[in-house]
């Protein structure tokens, strides 16, 4: 069978791939802008500006192995947005940016050379995260693998939940990430910032995430749908405690099915006097045993009973 | 071999024993006075008569003696005992008073459980209701040589509960038919529960002395025939018409008329039932035998 060459991911390619699926880096990241020049002229050409979950601007920049300028973009970006940080919220209403304090650059690329990767690292921006896409292909299909070479991206498993999100949201995530590690130890949680995503075995279990202000749940199989209280916890606990049963495979309950069993043990703790009852029922007197007491017996009108009887 | 058989087997007996979930204190002094239970299949056979009169009689013989009125919801032995409880089995079935103190002394020696009112049925109450009441009556047993329970008349879960938990049941039936195939009921009933205590027949209400004995050998032989079972007869008790028009708060007959025929016939009915069962006092129950267990066995074969 002849297939087709891999092609290289271009600067626009890699471009389109994050403005279509911004998920792959992150989840919550939202397209805000794109090709903005920071600083004049091409120097601080940057391909998007996204605004992450907790309303914070990411400047993407999509590049590819010829793109010797790139740390010259990232710098001169950057500066301009420091300086400026303060008036982007109004520059940009459109991207309703928040803790502008900080922004995140974030440089996606395709085998970045050796000696642009150095430079960034000599810069030491902190603020820089960094994801190489490689694609290939399964039966003909092209899939894409990302990995984090810097920061802490969706790719980069285990990121610790960002505290900007606020305390109720960090409590919610929390209490996922707590629910589905008492179900297993076998459940893997990973997920970035502003997402934790369980799976057993290799299957989704189900993925929890921070946007638009809220908490999001979707248990594999479902649709999202917005986390707010504890009875939304307790009822996102039950769709999770039955995913992961059908996913190990053991049979699921369903309301009918546990309210006969609860049925059943109350009918159980019951059960002794049931027995007796039916030992009770069995108790009548058939007419040989009648014949057989009275034999000989006037029985007459019974006595009249004592008050001390009884 | 033998030796180490026997080893074994009490080797066997102590894990079992500690496996009771008993307190350590419990093990070590796992005695337990006899429990006996007296049933009716017929109301106003003279069962309350005959329970209170036999603990006064056992009390003066010198056992500790416990009188537990098994009817939850109308019970009255208290008043055949002239006292009223503040505290009843309503109270230690509740939760709110622990045995000690629905233990309610009665001015004629035998202590007293009311059976209290408001409790309709033993069959509305919770398992850990059950648990509490195995639990109080092992407690109850433990501090007495007899325990002697008043169980509700006819034919009910509750009674048959209560009637099952104990060591020996004493029937007390009349001559009169309907009270007999009552009796008879109450038998058959029990006779299909899996561990059927011993019965011991009183008839009491005779007409005339030795009445008794063939009422005794009516339903005994009934019994056998259809039931498969075999009764023990320990005695009659006269009709007294100072029994059947005493006042309430009178004391029992034993102490009132302590020479009369009656009261003699109770004392006949206590040395009968030592007679069957061995000596009325506080004994080392067989392994698992103890009140609670039978009572809580009874929950967990439900």
């Amino acid at each position: 069978m002849i297939r087709g060459p891999i092609v290289p991911l271009s600067r626009e390619g890699l471009w389109r791939l994050v403005q279509q699926r911004p998920e792959l880096l992150e989840r919550g990241l939202r397209v805000v802008a794109e090709s903005l020049e920071l600083g004049g002229a091409r120097a601080g050409l940057v391909d998007g500006l996204m605004r992450d979950a907790s309303g914070a601007a990411v400047l993407v920049f999509a590049t590819d192995e010829r793109d010797a300028g790139l740390p010259a973009r990232v710098l001169a970006a950057l500066a301009f947005w420091r300086r400026n940080a303060a008036a982007m919220p109004r520059a940009l209403p459109e991207g309703d940016l928040r803790n502008i304090g900080s922004c995140r650059l974030v440089i996606v690329g395709t085998a970045l050379p050796a000696d642009v990767l150095a430079t960034l690292e000599r810069l030491q921006l902190q603020e820089l995260e960094i994801v190489e896409v490689e694609s290939f292909k399964v039966g003909g299909s092209e899939r894409l693998a990302l990995r984090s070479v810097r920061g802490r991206l969706a790719v980069a498993s285990g990121a610790p939940i960002d505290e900007a999100i606020g305390a109720p949201a960090l409590e919610l995530m929390r209490a996922f990430v707590a629910l589905v590690g008492k179900l297993d130890p076998r459940i893997r949680v990973d997920g970035d910032r502003f997402s934790r995503r369980a799976s057993i075995d290799g299957q989704p279990l189900g993925e929890c995430w921070f946007a638009e202000d809220r908490v999001h749940v979707a248990v594999d199989g479902e649709s999202p749908s917005v986390v707010q209280g504890d009875a939304d916890l307790r009822r996102l606990g039950d769709r999770i405690v039955r995913r992961y049963l059908a996913a190990i495979g053991q049979p699921v309950a369903t309301v009918r099915q546990v309210t006969a069993a609860r049925d059943g043990d109350a009918a159980d703790a019951r059960g002794g006097f049931d027995s007796l009852r039916a030992s009770m029922s069995a108790a009548r007197l058939t007419p040989d045993e009648c014949m057989a007491l009275g034999e000989g017996e006037d029985a007459g009108d019974p006595e009249p009973e004592a008050m001390a009887g009884g | 071999m033998q030796d180490e058989l026997e080893i074994g087997s009490l080797g066997r007996r102590l894990v079992q024993r500690f496996l009771q979930r008993r307190p350590a204190a419990s093990v070590l002094e796992a005695v337990e006075g006899r429990v006996v239970a007296v049933a009716s299949g017929k109301g106003g056979t003279g069962k309350s008569f005959l329970v209170t009169n036999l603990a006064v009689a056992l009390h003066r013989a010198g056992r500790r003696v416990c009188v537990v009125d098994c009817d939850f919801g109308l019970g009255n032995a208290h008043l055949l005992f002239g006292v009223n409880p503040r505290l009843s089995m309503q109270h230690l079935l509740g939760g709110i008073a622990p045995v000690p103190e629905v233990l309610s002394p009665t001015p004629h020696g035998p202590t007293l459980v009311a059976g209290g009112s408001g409790i309709s049925s033993l069959a509305e109450l919770e398992v850990r209701h059950f648990e509490l009441l195995a639990r109080s009556l092992g407690t109850i047993a433990a501090a007495h040589d007899v325990v002697l329970l008043d169980c509700a008349a006819g034919i009910s879960t509750q009674s048959l509960l209560t009637t099952l938990c104990a060591e020996h049941l004493v029937l007390v039936t009349n001559p009169e038919i309907a009270a007999l195939t009552d009796a008879y009921a109450l038998i058959k009933c029990l006779a299909r529960q899996p561990r059927l205590p011993d019965i011991h027949l009183v008839v009491n209400r005779v007409l005339e002395p030795g009445q008794g004995r063939p009422t005794f050998d009516r339903l005994a032989e009934v019994t056998r025939r259809f039931v498969g079972r075999s009764l023990h007869y320990i005695g009659e008790v006269a009709e007294n018409s100072a029994v059947s028009h005493r006042r309430l708060g009178q004391p029992p007959l034993i102490v009132s008329h302590p020479e009369c025929s009656e009261a003699a016939s109770i004392q006949a009915i206590m040395h009968g039932l030592e007679l069957a069962i061995g000596p009325l006092v506080a004994t080392v129950p067989p392994l698992g035998q103890g009140v609670e267990r039978r009572l809580m066995r009874l929950l967990e074969e439900r």
